[in-house]
């Protein structure tokens, strides 16, 4: 508890860090409890499209006649629903990886090594479009299956030398391990003591995916079923010709405004979090 | 030498195995994209079976109806001739011809992109290093931060919104102008300048940030180093330490930083060029996706990944002969 | 007196932190005359390498000068010059043998370019020819100057750094040369190999050099005065013969008791008890108290001045005439 208080503490005193955490846990709220309270029409009403911001439309209407604050809130779901998806299979793909990399070693460990090295080297972006374009992207879940597949191998490998000096550790300490005993120890080791480590990469690895997951849908290289603030970009600038005109500004900058914002407080926290489990960043 | 000699042979080895997963990536991925097109052709366009398969084997490089081996063979074949297939997208052109076009642009955009958030970065970095907790560090390094956060193809919008679309002031698609010629005179160049002005903004804005922390964070470490004390000592003027003993010591470590950012700026050409319509390899890459043009799409996907391990190969070799205590093993 | 090269007056030096204050120097009084070898002797933290870097002016914040003048041949405050002179004054006239000198050289520098950085900041100082300055320097530390000055420091055994050290403290020929713990570090026969240099370069080149250390043993090599330091203060200043065996502080006699000797009967080592105080906290009377056998009353209450008690022999201890010499 202590520890806890501690770490709120600093966040409380690095003044940008804390705005950052309120923002977040601001879109946290958004997107959780938002869809509920905030109602979401989409069908066209023609009538009423590129309405500016009134008491009806706190940020107008879009080309279709639709509430753009409407389409902010349930697009949060969408960007945080997949980009926290992401993180957590990216996550564990990465600590079971490294866990059994440095664990078994010989040619299980070289070969993991391999497919990581591999995966490190090829240009994530790029990949991603490429497997956007040959597997039918239906559902949140394959969106976050596909953008966990970039982003493992850097947190893989922090944790297999971690696990390598356990073990290494472990060895000397104990004689004779039985193979189940040491697991067991690598869980209640290892684990906790990266825990700090693992909860950092999973933030950086959310703003990974909500990075990967706008462009795409931005440029339209992924097809979408609900509404989310990068296909709110696309229709943006491609149907509503925001670029050109400025009837459509609250279409264009309510998203990059979001966006922006997420993307700031996440790592603005994340670098206070930073200096929290290691003092020598302090400044 | 031998540890130069290794580097080499993984980037070779890595190359070919990009290659090879790309070609079964083409041929085993769900929705295949040659036994599309086949049934495409036979269905829509009532070609026979050996018609349609004559097609897609040009556009391709390859016949899907050969034995998986033989294929492969053809492949490399085709690959190490330069045969990338042909575009569909570019009717009769070839895959090689249209990547041989959009190379020099993204090499550009990216090549002056990553010298100029590099240098300022750098300039930066050390300057709010030596003014450490004052004002200026704190404001800029919150700026870097808060700049680095923001997504490059945000910034892109922005700017070609405001100042293209609102201002006028710059123009928003394109490398150059239609109604210049291209060639080595001057009203071209400083036309492709004009053009790249944006999307280098766009990287510039979005990268600085990055560069001026981490030459932060290494200057002030090195700051705290003896040798840095005994240089005071010797009666050398702060100007010469700066240069000689802070800042050569300083950079190094950013070397390893430079390896991801080529990798990432690739990797991002895909989004700024696309969003300005400029005609580098990214922007052929979306739009190969976008318009189901498989051949180009595995030529653009090839290229980038050949170039970010030949770019990676390129940075390690150059680090190492840079810092003096790297001992070639 | 006119002997005196380096005059030190009631030098006090604090570091600030956190909002702590930590008085590193208190109101040090020291005389270094020409041509000596002054010892310095002193446990970790004591002050000494405080006292090496505010000579030449090296202290800089979070550390501060509040106090005291260290003047020059009579003639210049060091304290008081600018960033020019002082720049200038830098090991022209005081040059510095660091602590672990392998990392006080520039990692990514060759050695000879390390060299001209010292002759391009100082010009004119050294005439004639240079490179057979450089050579003979070499000669006199015993290095090999075609193999060592192409070479970068990593590329140089400990032993090698620390002479090279040596090479560039003399280059500009400084009338006084600092040493900071130059043989820690190193093993026992690099140590002697070192301090056999130091010796030669003391008699040869008639060098005043300041040597500062925490192991007496080496002291009595080298030296031909000692001045004892203890949590910021100069608490015995002698001869060294005086030092060895007329010693009249507790400190000293602790010190010596602690150090072993390899010729004669097999004593028992007997160690300070305790540990040096915390200089954060404002202190009355000595600060040796808590670690004193002989402390009394007046110990706790009054620090002790540092008095003359016979020629050339200071003492700052209240009970320094009930210790007898032995």
């Amino acid at each position: 508890m202590k520890a806890l208080s501690e770490m709120f503490n600093i966040i409380y005193r690095n003044k940008p860090a804390f705005v950052g955490f309120i923002i977040l846990l601001f879109f946290v709220l958004m997107a959780t409890i938002g869809p509920v309270l905030v109602p979401l029409d989409m069908s066209a009403h023609p009538e009423e499209m590129f309405q500016p911001p009134s008491l009806k439309h706190i940020l107008g209407t879009d080309y279709a006649g639709r509430d753009i604050f409407a389409e902010i809130i349930h697009g949060s779901r969408s960007v945080l629903a997949v980009g926290a998806l992401a993180s957590l299979i990216s996550v564990s793909i990465s600590v079971l990886m490294g866990i059994l990399s440095g664990f078994m070693g010989g040619t299980t460990d070289w070969i993991l090594m391999r497919i990581t090295d591999i995966f490190l080297t090829i240009p994530s972006l790029p990949l991603l479009v490429v497997l956007a374009a040959f597997i039918r992207i239906g559902n949140s879940l394959i969106m976050a299956l596909i953008l966990s597949l970039t982003s493992w191998p850097g947190l893989a490998r922090a944790i297999r030398s971690q696990t390598l000096s356990l073990r290494e550790r472990e060895f000397i300490e104990a004689a004779k391990v039985s193979g189940l005993n040491s697991f067991h120890i690598v869980f209640s080791e290892l684990l906790p003591n990266m825990a700090s480590y693992i909860a950092i990469s999973a933030i950086f690895a959310i703003t990974q995916a909500v990075y990967a997951q706008v462009g795409l849908f931005f440029l339209g290289l992924a097809p979408f079923t609900s509404i989310n603030w990068g296909v709110m970009l696309n229709f943006a600038v491609s149907q509503a010709g925001a670029l050109y005109s400025s009837r459509s500004v609250s279409y264009l900058l309510a998203p990059i405004v979001c966006i922006s914002l997420l993307q700031i407080s996440s790592i603005l926290f994340v670098r206070a979090l930073e200096e929290v489990f290691n003092p020598r960043l302090r400044t | 030498m031998t540890w130069i000699l290794k580097r080499v042979v993984t980037s070779i080895f890595m190359i070919w195995l990009v290659t090879t997963i790309i070609f079964f990536l083409i041929r085993l991925m769900p929705g295949n994209p040659m036994d599309y097109m086949l049934m495409q052709l036979i269905s829509m366009r009532s070609m026979s079976v050996e018609e349609a398969t004559r097609l897609v084997q040009s556009y391709f490089g390859f016949n899907p109806n050969e034995p998986l081996s033989v294929q492969y063979i053809n492949y490399f074949k085709g690959l190490l001739s330069g045969n990338l297939g042909q575009s569909i997208l570019f009717p009769g052109t070839p895959v090689g011809q249209l990547l041989g076009q959009s190379v020099p642009w993204t090499a550009f955009i990216v090549g002056v992109s990553l010298l100029i958030s590099f240098m300022l970065g750098i300039s930066l970095g050390t300057s709010i290093a030596y003014a450490r907790g004052t004002r200026l560090d704190n404001i800029l390094s919150l700026l870097g931060s808060i700049t680095n956060s923001i997504p490059n193809y945000i910034v892109a919008i922005l700017l070609v919104y405001i100042l293209g679309g609102l201002l006028h002031l710059f123009p928003m698609r394109g490398a150059y102008g239609t109604d210049v010629t291209p060639g080595f005179n001057l009203r071209f160049i400083l036309n492709v300048l004009y053009h790249g002005i944006l999307p280098i903004a766009s990287y510039v804005i979005t990268s600085f940030g990055g560069w001026m922390l981490s030459m932060k964070g290494s200057t002030t470490s090195v700051l705290g180093e003896d040798y840095i004390m005994a240089a005071k000592a010797k009666g050398i003027p702060a100007r010469k330490i700066k240069s000689s003993y802070v800042r050569r010591n300083a950079i190094l470590p950013l070397f390893t930083n430079l390896t991801l950012s080529i990798g990432f700026m690739l990797g991002g050409a895909l989004f700024i060029e696309t969003t300005f319509s400029y005609p580098g390899v990214g922007y052929y890459l979306s739009t190969s996706v976008s318009g189901r043009d498989y051949p180009l799409m595995q030529g653009c996907f090839l290229l980038i990944t050949v170039a970010v391990i030949l770019a990676n190969l390129v940075t390690d070799l150059t680090y190492s002969r840079l810092d003096p205590r790297i001992k070639v093993r | 007196m006119d002997n005196s090269l380096l005059d030190i007056k009631g030098l006090s030096v604090e570091y600030r932190s956190n909002g702590k204050v930590v008085r590193a120097l208190d109101s040090i009084d020291l005389t270094v005359n020409k041509g000596e070898v002054l010892g310095i002797v002193g446990e970790s933290g004591c002050g000494k390498s405080t006292l090496a870097m505010s000579i030449l002016d090296l202290i800089s914040p979070p550390g501060y000068i509040v106090n005291g003048s260290i003047v020059y041949e009579n003639k210049i405050n060091i304290l008081n010059l600018n960033d020019e002179d002082i720049n200038r004054f830098r090991w022209k006239e005081i040059a510095m043998v660091f602590q672990a000198a392998q990392n006080t050289l520039n990692p990514v520098s060759r050695i000879d370019e390390q060299l001209n950085d010292i002759l391009e900041a100082h010009p004119g100082v050294v005439n004639g020819n240079i490179r057979e300055r450089i050579v003979e320097l070499f000669k006199l530390v015993k290095l090999d100057p075609e193999r060592v000055l192409k070479a970068y420091p990593h590329q140089l055994s400990g032993g090698m750094r620390q002479r090279v050290a040596i090479v560039m403290a003399l280059i500009l020929n400084p009338p006084l040369v600092i040493l900071d713990e130059p043989t820690t570090a190193l093993d026992v026969l690099t140590q002697k190999q070192i301090l056999d240099i130091l010796k030669d370069l003391h008699k040869g080149e008639g060098i005043t050099m300041l040597f500062i250390t925490h192991d007496l043993s080496i002291v009595a090599e080298i030296t031909e005065r000692i001045a004892i330091m203890y949590a910021g203060k100069i608490v015995e200043l002698a001869s060294i013969h005086e030092i060895f065996y007329n010693s009249k502080h507790p400190y000293t006699r602790g010190l010596l008791r602690a150090a072993p000797s390899i010729i004669g009967d097999l004593e028992t080592l007997i160690s300070i008890p305790g540990s040096p105080p915390d200089l954060s906290v404002p202190l009355r009377g000595c600060r040796f108290t808590e670690r004193c056998s002989f402390s009394t009353d007046i110990c706790r209450e009054t620090e002790p001045a540092l008095i003359e008690v016979a020629t050339d022999h200071l003492v700052a201890c209240h009970r320094w005439g009930e210790i007898d010499g032995k």
